[in-house]
């Protein structure tokens, strides 16, 4: 080909290297930081800035009325992720002496703190090594929109943003029980949260301001700004129900930190869908290749499509299937590559099913540079199953399929004409869910970021949990 | 209505900003020079990039730039398949479109007859890339 009149295109490699490297978001967060901060020579901050490498570190708000457990899961967050702890008061505490100074005469004076002078402080202990290198968690700040607009002037945006929720009848009952130890600041409770420690015990001590009437005043005062203040973070927002152990709190909270917000960068999804027999796969494939455009690549048919065109490994398979034998794994990968490698796999993305079945064939996917960047296991129980295929059947003459128990035919003209695939009697179907079961574990182990999914629902419950998890990045994993 | 216009003014700095000192070029040609060589570790490679441009900026030579010498003459060489010596001035400037060079001169020596040579276009396409390639604010 004349390579003047090539137009000039992105090389399709590059897509998959980009995302690799999330070069895209890397993008994103550089120019942004230039925007806000408009360096004189941003040269010298770009290499600065690249040289921090601080893309991946926490960076939460943890907000919630007084005595909704902010500092004790705060606590267990910052133990979790091992970030830096942010609160109103060590913010105070450990600003420089001028400013400290000025800020306790505001408190003396019971004077609110000027916004401009909350975020002076906020903003230069986010540029201390422990907040930049590890991440922080800030908590119960901002107190107002002003502030949560000021603190996104100044580039200071949370990843995740926790909201602490519980009635208010709660909240006051729990500030009256609320006792705090002198040495750590850790918060307990009377008798929900009663430290086994007889030397915390001594320290504890009754914080001010617990009485009932306070607390009122506190809690209309929080609820006049939370909504103004929520409406600053918008989608990094979770609400978590705060009147429930503190276990349980802490679990939903971290489940939403695991998650990662949605990103703009362009993203071809190469999906693999793995499942026994009868657990939906062939559905799914075909419901999310027609929504996202994908390449729907079932392997069967693809073995199947190349036999029948003849080519040259079509003809290699050719007496393996005649002899209802196993293939060797190059024949298949021969014919899987030839079809994932061409330009609308590459440039669609694609939806893979019936392969890989064993864990040998997923590393060879991926040395043929075919890496999947999702991969799900549809999880159906085997009696499901059983059911599902073994009471399905066919119309001869409308082509219609039936299932005795969800779907059975109206008359029963058409009841006794009904054909039964041999493929889905009860032997079979227990043979190729042992087939799958013997494998499923060790590509389990080798896809280590697939991603489980009960396949027993309907079909679009199920498809819509593929969706979810197929349109936001991958969720971390903080215990590496 | 006042936040409005405000943030209207907020967005015009920004983008003022940006073309000042020329952010979306530099942008550009780092991601033209990752695509060429795709390196394993991306971000210890923009570094490096982006002190060798440092560097050039203050000696005002090497700008990093994918195309050398060699490469501009054989551009010209493929223009010019009977080795004639010249190219037309429509084949000039749609080569230098094609290399990507900035501010070069539309009508160089030799446009007046339709003719110029190879040292007329290496020497305006080096200019041209340079031009490209210095992605900074000179004062």
């Amino acid at each position: 080909m004349d390579q003047t009149k090539r137009p000039l295109k992105i090389p399709p490699e590059f897509a998959t290297y980009a995302e690799k490297h999330g070069i895209f978001d890397m993008y994103k967060r550089l120019i942004e930081q230039l925007v806000i901060a408009r360096p004189e020579d941003p040269i010298a901050y770009l290499i600065n800035q690249l040289k921090k490498e601080n893309d991946d570190v926490p960076q939460i708000i943890i907000l919630g009325p007084p005595s909704s457990g902010k500092r004790s899961i705060g606590k267990m967050v910052c133990g979790k992720l091992r970030c830096a702890h942010l609160t109103v008061q060590n913010l105070i505490d450990e600003a420089d002496i001028a400013v400290r100074d000025q800020m306790h005469a505001f408190i003396n004076e019971k004077e609110e703190i000027p916004t401009a002078m909350w975020i002076k402080v906020l903003s230069e202990r986010l540029q201390m090594y422990d907040t930049v290198k590890k991440g922080w968690v800030l908590e119960g700040f901002p107190q107002t929109r002003d502030q949560a607009l000021a603190m996104q002037e100044h580039g200071i945006y949370p990843k995740h943003c926790i909201v602490l929720e519980a009635p208010d009848t709660v909240l006051v009952e729990r500030a009256a029980g609320k006792r705090i130890d002198t040495k750590t600041g850790d918060v307990y409770h009377t008798t929900f949260d009663w430290p086994g420690n007889p030397e915390v015990q001594e320290r504890l001590e009754e914080p001010e301001g617990q009485s009932e009437e306070a607390m009122v005043q506190r809690l209309v005062l929080y609820h006049r700004h939370l909504h103004g203040i929520l409406r600053c973070f918008g989608q990094v927002v979770k609400t978590v129900n705060a009147d429930q152990p503190k276990a349980d709190v802490f679990s939903q909270a971290f489940s939403f930190l695991c998650s990662q917000p949605r990103s703009n960068a362009p993203h071809t999804p190469r999906v693999i869908l793995l499942g026994a027999t009868g657990s939906g796969k062939n559905v799914q494939a075909a419901l999310l290749a027609n929504k996202y455009n994908l390449v729907q690549v079932a392997c069967g048919q693809l073995i199947k499509q190349a036999i029948a065109q003849e080519t040259k490994s079509g003809m290699a398979a050719k007496p393996y299937v005649e002899k209802e034998m196993m293939m060797p794994d190059s024949i298949v990968l021969d014919i899987l590559k030839d079809r994932l490698c061409q330009l609308d796999c590459v440039t669609r993305g694609w939806v893979l099913h019936g392969y890989p079945r064993t864990r040998e064939q997923a590393e060879q996917l991926d040395k043929a540079g075919l890496r999947p960047n999702r991969v799900f296991f549809l999880d159906v129980p085997n009696d499901s199953v059983i059911e599902r295929l073994t009471l399905q059947a066919m119309d001869p003459i409308t082509g219609e399929k039936y299932h005795m128990l969800y779907n059975p035919p109206r008359s029963q003209e058409v009841k006794d004409r009904l054909w039964r695939n041999p493929k889905n009697s009860e032997e079979n179907v227990r043979k190729h869910l042992s087939q799958y079961f013997a494998y499923v574990e060790e590509l389990s182990d080798y896809y280590v970021e697939g991603q489980h999914i009960n396949a027993d629902q309907d079909p679009h419950t199920v498809f819509e949990g593929l969706e979810s998890m197929i349109c936001k990045p991958l969720p971390k994993n903080f215990t590496t | 209505m006042s936040t409005q216009q405000e943030s209207r003014l907020r967005s015009e700095d920004a983008t003022e900003y940006l073309n000042k000192h020329r952010v979306l070029d530099l942008f550009n040609s780092l991601t033209a020079q990752l695509i060429y060589k795709r390196p394993d570790d991306p971000k210890a490679f923009l570094i490096e990039t982006l002190e060798n441009l440092q560097k050039s900026r203050s000696t005002k030579v090497n700008y990093p730039c994918l195309f050398d010498e060699s490469n501009i003459q054989a551009v010209f060489g493929m223009l010019d398949p009977t080795g004639r010596g010249f190219i037309t001035v429509k084949q000039y400037q749609e080569a230098m479109i094609t290399l990507g060079a900035k501010d070069y001169d539309q009508n160089p020596h030799g446009s007046d007859i339709d003719r110029i040579n190879l040292d007329t276009f290496t020497r305006e396409a080096k200019h041209g890339l340079a031009n490209a390639s210095a992605t900074f604010y000179e004062a």
